[in-house]
């Protein structure tokens, strides 16, 4: 029976003619491909053909695009002939040559692939040659034999515009007992393919993605091959799969019947693992919904357009990263980017497309501000450059906030550990969650950038920007005027809407006088001119750009938006105090200064560091401040730079240059401080060189990172050393010369309120409103610090002295009230250290709050009285600004941290008999400076007028 | 069975392939062994942690250098990535300690550590297959 008219038809022409057309087509455009094509150049040829020979760009892709067509209509045209059971009408012979050349389309079809020469490319050739391998005793031979070496696409290449093409096109023609098909094929096909080839080219795929997919026909194996861990199971399959169907053959039509179905079944798994590999396989060949990345990101470079254009310009394109890339054909007049990134191109931190020069699609899926931590995966943290960082950076506490939350959360009543970790990104709706979306959340690194322009002092997050991106003045000048002429295409644009036919000419008439003066002199001198021909337009600035340079900082004014809250520690750092001033008038006195953001400071003594020039990378670390991988909880724990690392005690543990990890190493490297026979001092907790710093075999010195003069850094004082009276004293405990401190604070939410979500930048229902009452700057207080079960005196704020509302219009909820002081490293260290009377006889010190504290003596004995300054809260009994009470002890819940605590009875004991003793005796005196050495001795030789305190 | 004069020439035609495909066969074969085992020298300074070289791996640390094939043991794709302290392969997500061991499938072999070779001049190279 003729079955002719049975086949399923498209246009009245079956799917084995569309398959036989396809290939046809497929090798006569593959022909033509070889001019350009070079096989030991493949991806720079290929990339080469996409950006500047638009002719072999459309072979390329209709030989492409027949492959496609011929893949999918072969399978149609096999499931067509399966259904009417015609494998019975050819030979033996055919039939079995047929099943052999399913091997032949895939390897035809792989081998394509391959031969892009891209970085998948090299991976699916080792996976194709390693599957082969598993071949027992032969498999070796034969992937060589198909393959050749891995570095070398020769063989590959005859095979697949030779040995595969003849033997599928002899195969093909056997059993189509036809050399061509129908008129009509081509009459359908040609022209399909060509609107195909010309509106979708086939790209390429660089090293930086780490999305690594094989051809979509074989993602399923991709798939498939992830599951299983031998892959030899895989070989198995495949065998069976063409052992049924060379036995469809030979079977009866009811066993026929039931092979096809188990073979569509197979077919719809195939088709199952295909659609999760190609939609749900991320970075890494990670589970993610097609929603979290773009499936089809890199597959197709856009149309083909602009012929003219292309083919008059194309002595820019420059070799990049191994690659033509298309983007430097505009913007070859980038200008300030330093070396370590002047090389790389523009697509590998703004993505889009580089092998196209249609600035449409060259501008598809571009990143304008690279470093963002949401995109730097794929910009600053892709495989090829910043991987580790990047992850470090990500656990880092200046992305996670997990501090912050974990305070928040206890303070709140979430939470009954202060130890948690938490990451900022995580943050629901929960009171205390929504009170650091609407008051603290913009602080952390993940916050996007969005806007053009320098990191100032209202800048928050910006991933890496917020570091490393710096504007020079040409940069800044180029990016006013950039904005002048978008507001200017923008009035344009309006014009034009208006018909404002006058102004529009006269630009024109001014983009002549452009070009007869020469457009590239007449654009740098608008930008000298500062701006002010702000007649210019966007389109002329397109050919000449300041770049922001990405360098290593030199600077404080990274670290300023965000630290200048909070801790203040960088205000403190400077010496500025902030006060809750808001008249615009004391400003005008250079004892005051105020902020981006309104605030007011007055002036306060700086940090003697600072007096000396130092900024804050000085001391701390590149792990310190982009984290060292591991997930903290709070700072002192990322942090791990101590005083004495630097103002040494005792002989320094050193390393030279060749010790140095990776990253210390490239930053020494590019801040010019390696020098090979310098030994460089340790941070003494991780072992992590200081790269700015050496030891000469007597003495520390510092190289300062602003200026690199060099500063010799002192040792400790004898007397901070001496004794055993101030052995557990930190540095901080005695030269912290204030700090800022803020008490009686009261935060309350109005749900009918909104505000300012800082976390999704957007507005949001319900509003956290946060009021205090003194702004204070004094020494801090002193209390204890557990480390590795030593004890450690150290200096410390009022953390969170707070009463929370959590629904300011019902008045009969519970109002939250916390008395908490936190460890504080206010960075206002002085030479000199504050006296001993201000830690033995003020009550603060003690955290007794301010008042009179004042020695009563009687006889022989004294005692201690104190009287508070502020009222005592009706929470909890005590003075507003007090720790603990006066002579009490409290041993939880009163601080932000679970290792510290304030000084228990005992304690206060002994420091107030030495400040009874300073009642009368002068700091200086020798007796004083004995009781630094052995206090025990001094006190068994009182003498008689000596007046020790009773105790009650 | 009557053999005629054509059918002989037909089947003696296809034995001759034999040969011709067992000499193809050792040739390709000879060919790939000549292929072998790549010598790769080690640059001279390498920095401590993990260094992504040519076809290898580097691992240097206090405790010296350990030199693994940077191919994936389960289906030979180039590893070059490191996420979260671990190696991990592109192609089907298989993971792999700093040192070589592996942490995650579908990979169930660790990385192959190579044998490091000091030559007459002093020079580090490993024998790369």
């Amino acid at each position: 029976m003729n079955k002719e008219n049975n086949y399923i038809k498209i246009f009245n022409v079956t799917f084995g003619n569309y398959a036989f057309g396809s290939i046809l087509i497929c090798i006569v455009s593959g022909i033509f491909l070889a001019l350009p094509y070079d096989v030991s150049k493949p991806m720079e040829s290929i990339s080469k053909m996409l950006l500047i020979d638009e002719g072999a760009r459309l072979i390329r892709s209709i030989h492409y695009w027949s492959a496609q067509f011929f893949l999918v209509f072969t399978l149609l045209h096999f499931i067509d002939h399966l259904r009417l059971y015609t494998e019975k009408n050819v030979s033996k012979g055919i039939w079995f040559r047929l099943t052999v050349s399913t091997l032949l389309v895939v390897f035809v079809m792989l081998s394509g692939f391959i031969l892009k020469g891209d970085s998948e490319s090299f991976l699916a050739q080792s996976i194709f040659k390693n599957l082969i391998d598993k071949i027992p005793l032969i498999g070796n031979t034969i992937s060589f034999f198909l393959l050749g070496t891995q570095d070398n696409f020769q063989i590959v290449y005859v095979h697949h515009i030779a040995t595969a093409a003849i033997f599928l096109l002899i195969f093909i023609i056997e059993h189509a007992k036809s050399i061509t098909p129908s008129n009509r094929t081509f009459s359908i096909l040609i022209p399909a393919i060509v609107i195909i080839s010309f509106l979708l080219t086939p790209n390429l795929h660089d090293k930086f993605s780490s999305i690594v997919k094989g051809p979509w026909y074989l993602v399923g194996v991709q798939e498939l091959l992830h599951w299983l861990t031998y892959p030899s199971i895989f070989l198995f399959i495949v065998l069976i799969v063409l052992t049924l169907i060379f036995m469809l053959r030979y079977f009866q039509k009811k066993q026929s019947a039931f092979v096809k179905k188990i073979l569509l079944i197979f077919l719809f798994l195939y088709l199952m693992l295909t659609v999760i590999g190609f939609y749900f396989r991320g970075e890494n060949w990670e589970l993610k919904y097609p929603w979290q990345y773009n499936p089809y990101e890199n597959i197709f470079s856009g149309s083909i357009k602009e012929f003219k254009k292309i083919f008059s310009d194309t002595t820019k394109i420059n070799l990049v990263m191994g690659r033509y890339e298309g983007c430097l054909s505009c913007h070859s007049n980038v200008v300030g980017l330093s070396h370590s990134h002047s090389s790389i191109g523009c697509s590998s931190c703004h993505l889009g497309n580089p092998f196209t020069l249609d600035k449409n699609s060259a501008h598809s899926n571009m990143i304008l501000i690279p470093g963002n931590l949401l995109m730097a995966k794929k910009t600053c943290g892709s495989s090829q450059c910043h991987q580790q960082i990047i992850e470090k950076v990500n656990n880092s506490l200046m992305n996670t906030m997990s501090g912050v939350i974990s305070v928040d959360k206890f303070v709140f009543d979430e939470s009954n550990s202060l130890n948690n970790i938490y990451k900022v990104e995580n943050l629901g709706s929960n009171p205390a969650d929504i009170h650091l979306r609407n008051l603290c959340a913009s602080c952390h690194l993940s916050n996007e950038k969005k806007e053009l322009g320098p990191i100032n002092q209202l800048s928050r997050g910006g991933g890496c920007n917020a570091c490393h991106l710096s504007y020079s003045n040409d940069a800044k000048e180029y990016l006013k005027n950039y904005k002048i002429a978008r507001l200017q295409d923008y009035k344009i644009a309006r014009l034009r809407d208006y018909k404002i036919a006058r102004l529009q000419d006269y630009k024109i008439a001014r983009l002549q006088d452009y070009k007869i003066e020469g457009l590239q002199n007449y654009k740098i001198a608008g930008l000298k001119d500062g701006g002010n021909n702000q007649n210019l337009l966007k389109k002329d600035f397109d050919k000449i750009e300041f770049h922001p340079d990405i360098k290593l900082p030199n600077s404080n004014d990274y670290c300023f938006g965000c630290h200048s809250r909070s801790g203040r520690i960088s205000t403190n750092y400077e010496g500025w105090h902030e006060t809750e001033l808001f008249s615009i008038d004391t400003i005008r006195n250079k004892n005051y200064r105020q902020l981006d953001d309104g605030r007011i400071f007055v002036k306060k003594i700086s940090d003697v560091h600072h007096d000396k020039g130092m900024i804050c990378i000085d001391c701390h670390t590149s792990s310190e401040i982009m984290g060292d991988g591991n997930l903290y909880v709070h700072k002192e724990e990322q942090v791990k730079i101590q005083c004495v690392d630097c103002h040494l005690i005792d002989k320094p543990k050193t390393k030279n240059l060749i010790d140095f990890d990776y990253e210390s190493k490239k930053i020494a490297e590019l801040r010019n401080y390696n020098q090979d026979e310098r030994k460089y001092l340790t941070v003494q907790k991780t072992g992590e060189p200081i790269i700015n710093s050496f030891f000469d075999g007597s003495n520390a010195y510092l190289i300062k990172k602003k200026n690199n003069e060099i500063e010799k850094m002192k040792k400790p004082l004898s007397i901070c050393i001496a004794g055993k009276a101030h052995k557990d004293l930190s540095c901080i405990a005695c030269h912290t010369s204030w700090s800022p401190q803020c008490i009686g604070c009261h935060t309350e939410y109005n749900k009918n309120g909104t505000r300012y979500d800082l976390l999704y930048n957007k507005e949001m229902k319900g509003e956290w409103k946060e009021y205090s009452k003194d702004f204070l700057s004094d020494y801090p207080a002193l209390g204890v610090k557990i480390e590795n079960e030593k004890r450690t005196i150290s200096t410390f704020i009022p953390g969170m002295i707070i009463t929370i509302d959590k629904d300011k219009h019902d008045r009969k909820d519970k109002i939250i009230f916390k008395r908490l002081f936190a460890p504080a490293f206010s960075h206002t260290i002085r030479k000199e250290s504050r006296s001993c009377k201000s830690c033995h006889n003020e009550p603060t010190a003690l955290g007794y709050g301010r008042g009179k504290l004042y020695y009563q003596i009687a006889g022989n004995k004294g005692i201690w009285e104190f009287i508070p300054e502020y009222k005592n809260s009706k929470y909890d009994g005590l003075p507003l600004d007090a720790w603990i009470g006066f002579f009490q002890e409290r041993k939880n819940n009163s601080s932000t941290r679970n290792n510290v605590r304030p000084f228990t009875i005992d304690e206060q004991k002994k420091i107030l008999t030495v400040g009874a003793c300073l009642v009368c005796h002068n700091p200086d005196s020798e007796i004083m400076k004995a009781s630094l050495i052995d206090f025990e001795k001094v006190l068994r030789n009182l003498s008689k007028k000596c007046a020790l305190p009773l105790w009650n | 069975m009557k053999i005629t004069r054509k059918k002989f020439l037909k089947y003696f035609y296809k034995i001759l392939l034999i040969p011709l495909f067992a000499v193809a066969y050792f040739s390709a074969d000879k060919q790939k062994r000549l292929n072998q085992n790549k010598k790769i020298f080690l640059p001279e300074k390498i920095e401590n942690g993990i260094t992504f070289y040519d076809e290898l791996i580097i691992n240097k640390s206090n405790l010296g250098i350990k030199v693994f094939s940077s191919r994936c043991t389960h289906l030979g794709c180039k590893i070059e990535n490191i996420l979260s302290n671990q190696l991990v392969c592109k192609c089907h997500g298989s993971k792999f300690t700093l040192d070589g061991k592996v942490t995650a499938g579908p990979a169930i072999k660790n990385l192959v550590e190579l044998k490091i070779i000091t030559d007459e001049l002093g020079k580090k190279f490993v024998i790369y297959e």
